[in-house]
């Protein structure tokens, strides 16, 4: 009989190789530090080419230019060698090896046949290459004028009065708003003597987010450590939090109190965007499983007994009518406009028992005893039927009312309390998008083998459905991320709210366009992070392959 | 050849079902052996199907008496849960869990359910999968085997909770005919090693050679129960022959 050992090491089975070292160092390693050279070597050749193109009208390079207008040493250099026959000759040369290496590809690929080679070259090559050189030009028309201004054209002094001098013969972008004010767009007005705590969190972040990277790719040999990492994740929020917060109550020395109202700039669009995910994750999921609930809520017995007994206390802590009860009823078109109504005591018992009864019975009915996916139903289309912007004012505005004078709540953790509830009503229909893409039979076959409801939940259908709606829950975080700006209208310095306080410094006036650049490029950095881990992770899931 | 049968392990005493106003079972009546086997055959929308799955209470009944291997079938989850324990059941499509491995599929419920060791899971499994002769699938996932290789996986994953009643829900039907033999072959295996087996099934062939007793089915209720032999030749009712007049015909 074959025993499940000879089956482990009999070495046709190919996916019992447990742990796929090279393939991982080749894939994924080697593979995104090739990623990295590749890129820089492409974009720099093709800025290259460009600044060609652009010396057409030629533009002094300013970004070494001193003070005084003399250009540098490094200046001389790069001016040596984008003159135009030096740069004429590298891209004939890049052109050149370009060609070679298409070709030799095509030789080696394709040498099965000179019609097939013909036939492949021109029904996809040629026309694939005829499409890939007028969306080349395409881009280098649209990049020109934004390279022109924000690269070569640019000025980068980030001396006030230096720049004050040069503005006026800068003929690009002014970029020394964005270096002089760096501290304010990443931590705000966090204090300088606690920025290294900052420091001290981004490092931690990085090293899980490189750890996790490597550890939940194909074949790695960090594998066994994917518990620890989630461990590791899960106490870094606290950490992290008291590195930025301080020890509640101190004053002075290295763990000072920087209270959340100097938080400001990336670090608080961060804090906000991570806390929102994180916390809203869950909540989500059990709403939509709230929804998706066939429990039977509250039966109609229970809800009677309920009131009877509420009404039996009611009475009896000194509700009980003791003596006739006379009630003005509102008569329209009448005058005067109020109706005497007098009850004796046996009617407005009566009427008391009916009311509570009434109601209670009501809402059994029309609920169908299902509490649970009643609240669910109810809270998503609530959210979802608000804007953030009316959520973030109503944490602002009116929790405060609804609270104890006494307890004062800080105003950033209202507001990711907001970003958090909005944002679990949008994850929870994504989630039961995913739920309802599972078969009964998927339902039916954990039933059969003895799964309880939790257990079948959590081994087979979530794991399905989280994994199929991936695309749509990274969506969501991503617009979630965005949705941060809008937290500047409820009075917090996130990035958006700082380049606007920037941009009205004296010193540096007008110049709106380098700031939203700047911030614009930020935010997109990050999104496009998000989603390239998106289809990392897609990929290594294996979604939709099977 | 004369087989030995135990005591019931299936007893039902008048189960009635509806489907909203749809009367879909009208009192069946019956009691299964240990170690019998037992053909459900009948036409489309008979209720066959429904009565297996009320069973293992993948369907509820709303009348009526379901009593397997001395528990009653009643809204008591304990009752349930114990009741699925010891009754394995196979689908007509398969129902495999897509995101598991073969072996993972199989161990999940030992695991999860019976709380047994990994390693004495996996021991189990590899039984199992031997025992439907696939034993050199275990690493892959559902959607790299056949269909035929599909339900014997299935099978093996039933059959790993050491049930001791199986049921089979038109194990072929969703199959092609090449792999419908591989299927078979199995179920007559297990047939063969004694296990209680009450199947739904369109195979006469499996019907006539390896079953203790033909159930056929009509309208919600049991309209003929026989020996296969006698029920093929010689069948009792009006509708029984009909049934088979038309299922021949060919």
């Amino acid at each position: 009989m074959t025993t499940i050992t000879q089956i482990k090491n009999d070495p046709a089975l190919d996916d019992w190789q447990p742990l796929d070292i090279g393939g991982w160092l080749r894939r994924d390693v080697f593979g995104t530090v090739w990623h990295i050279l590749f890129a820089i070597i492409l974009v720099g050749t093709n800025l290259l080419v460009i600044q060609a193109t652009f010396n057409a009208a030629p533009v002094e390079l300013s970004f070494t230019l001193a003070p005084n207008g003399n250009i540098g040493t490094v200046g001389n250099i790069i001016l040596a060698l984008t003159n135009g026959a030096f740069l004429t000759s590298l891209v004939l040369l890049l052109w050149i090896v370009g060609a070679g290496v298409v070709i030799w590809g095509v030789v080696r690929h394709k040498l099965s046949g000179p019609i097939q080679w013909l036939k492949d070259s021109m029904y996809t090559g040629f026309f694939g290459a005829l499409t890939t050189l007028f969306l080349l030009i395409l881009i280098v028309f649209a990049t020109r004028g934004l390279l022109a201004w924000g690269l070569f054209g640019a000025n980068f002094s980030t001396n006030p009065d230096a720049v004050a001098i040069l503005r006026d013969v800068t003929p690009g972008a002014v970029w020394g708003i964005v270096g002089a004010n760096m501290k304010l767009f990443a931590v705000g007005r966090y204090p300088y003597d606690a920025v290294w705590r900052v420091w001290v969190s981004l490092a931690i972040v990085i090293v899980l987010s490189t750890l996790s990277l490597f550890a939940w790719s194909l074949g790695s040999p960090l594998k066994k450590y994917r518990p620890w990492l989630v461990y590791a994740w899960l106490a870094s929020m606290p950490i992290t939090l008291l590195l930025l917060y301080g020890i509640p109550g101190t004053d002075t020395g290295i763990m000072m109190t920087v209270r959340t109202n100097l938080w400001g700039g990336f670090l608080l669009t961060v804090v906000i965007a991570v806390l929102g995910i994180v916390l809203s994750f869950p909540i989500g999921l059990s709403l939509a499983l709230g929804r998706r609930s066939e429990a039977k809520g509250v039966p109609m017995l229970w809800l009677m007994g309920g009131g009877i007994v509420f009404l039996l206390l009611y009475w009896m802590t000194g509700g009980y009518p003791t003596e006739s009860a006379t009630f003005n009823l509102p008569i329209i078109f009448r005058d005067p406009p109020l109706y005497p109504v007098t009850l004796t005591v046996w009617q407005n018992t009566t009427l008391q028992a009916f009311a509570v009864l009434g109601v209670l019975w009501l809402v059994g009915y029309y609920l169908n005893g299902n509490l649970i996916k009643t609240f669910c139903i109810g809270y998503i289309e609530l959210i979802r039927g608000v804007p953030l912007i009316t959520v973030l004012f109503m944490a602002n505005v009116m929790l405060p009312i609804f609270l104890p004078k006494e307890i004062e709540i800080d105003n950033l953790f209202r507001v990711v309390v907001g970003v958090i509830l909005f944002s679990a009503a949008y994850l929870a229909e994504n989630v039961r998008g995913g739920l309802q893409s599972i078969p009964k039979g998927q339902y039916e076959a954990a039933m059969a083998v003895g799964l309880s409801t939790s257990q079948s939940m959590r081994l087979i259908i979530l794991p399905q459905a989280l994994r199929a709606v991936i695309p749509a829950l990274v969506g969501e975080f991503i617009g979630l991320f965005k949705d941060t700006s809008l937290v500047s209208i409820v009075g917090l310095f996130d990035l958006l709210k700082i380049a606007q306080t920037v941009i009205a410094q004296p010193d540096w006036l007008g110049l709106q366009r380098e700031t939203y650049v700047f911030i614009a490029f930020i935010y997109w950095i990050f999104c496009f992070a998000m989603a390239a881990v998106s289809i990392r992770i897609e990929k290594n899931l294996g979604v939709g392959q099977y | 050849m004369v087989k030995e049968l135990g005591a019931p392990v299936i007893v039902c005493e008048d189960v009635h079902k509806w489907y909203g106003d749809f009367h879909a079972l009208r009192g069946v009546n019956t009691t299964v052996r240990e170690g019998e086997v037992v053909v459900i055959l009948g036409p489309s929308g008979s209720g066959k199907s429904t009565w297996i799955r009320t069973l293992n209470r993948l369907e509820e009944h709303q009348r009526g008496r379901i009593i397997v291997h001395g528990t009653e079938l009643n809204n008591d989850v304990r009752n349930i849960q114990e009741i699925r324990r010891e009754v394995g059941m196979v689908f007509q499509q398969f129902n495999l869990f897509p995101h598991l491995t073969v072996l993972e599929n199989i161990t999940l419920a030992p695991i999860q359910v019976r709380k047994w060791s990994r390693d004495r899971a996996e021991e189990e499994g590899m039984k199992q999968l031997t025992r439907v002769k696939i034993p050199e699938q275990a690493s892959k996932y559902p959607g790299q085997l056949s269909g035929g290789q599909q339900q014997r996986v299935a099978i093996a994953r039933a059959l790993a909770m050491q049930p001791k009643i199986m049921l089979f829900d038109e194990p072929t039907s969703a199959l092609d005919p090449e792999m419908i033999k591989e299927v078979l072959d199995v179920m007559q295996d297990l047939a063969n090693d004694g296990m209680t087996i009450l199947a739904v099934t369109h195979e006469m062939g499996f019907a006539r050679n390896v079953a203790d007793r033909v159930i056929f089915f009509d309208e919600g209720n049991i309209v003929e129960e026989n020996k296969p032999n006698t029920f093929f030749s010689n069948p009792r009712e009006e509708r029984s022959k009909l049934f088979l007049q038309q299922i021949l015909h060919h």
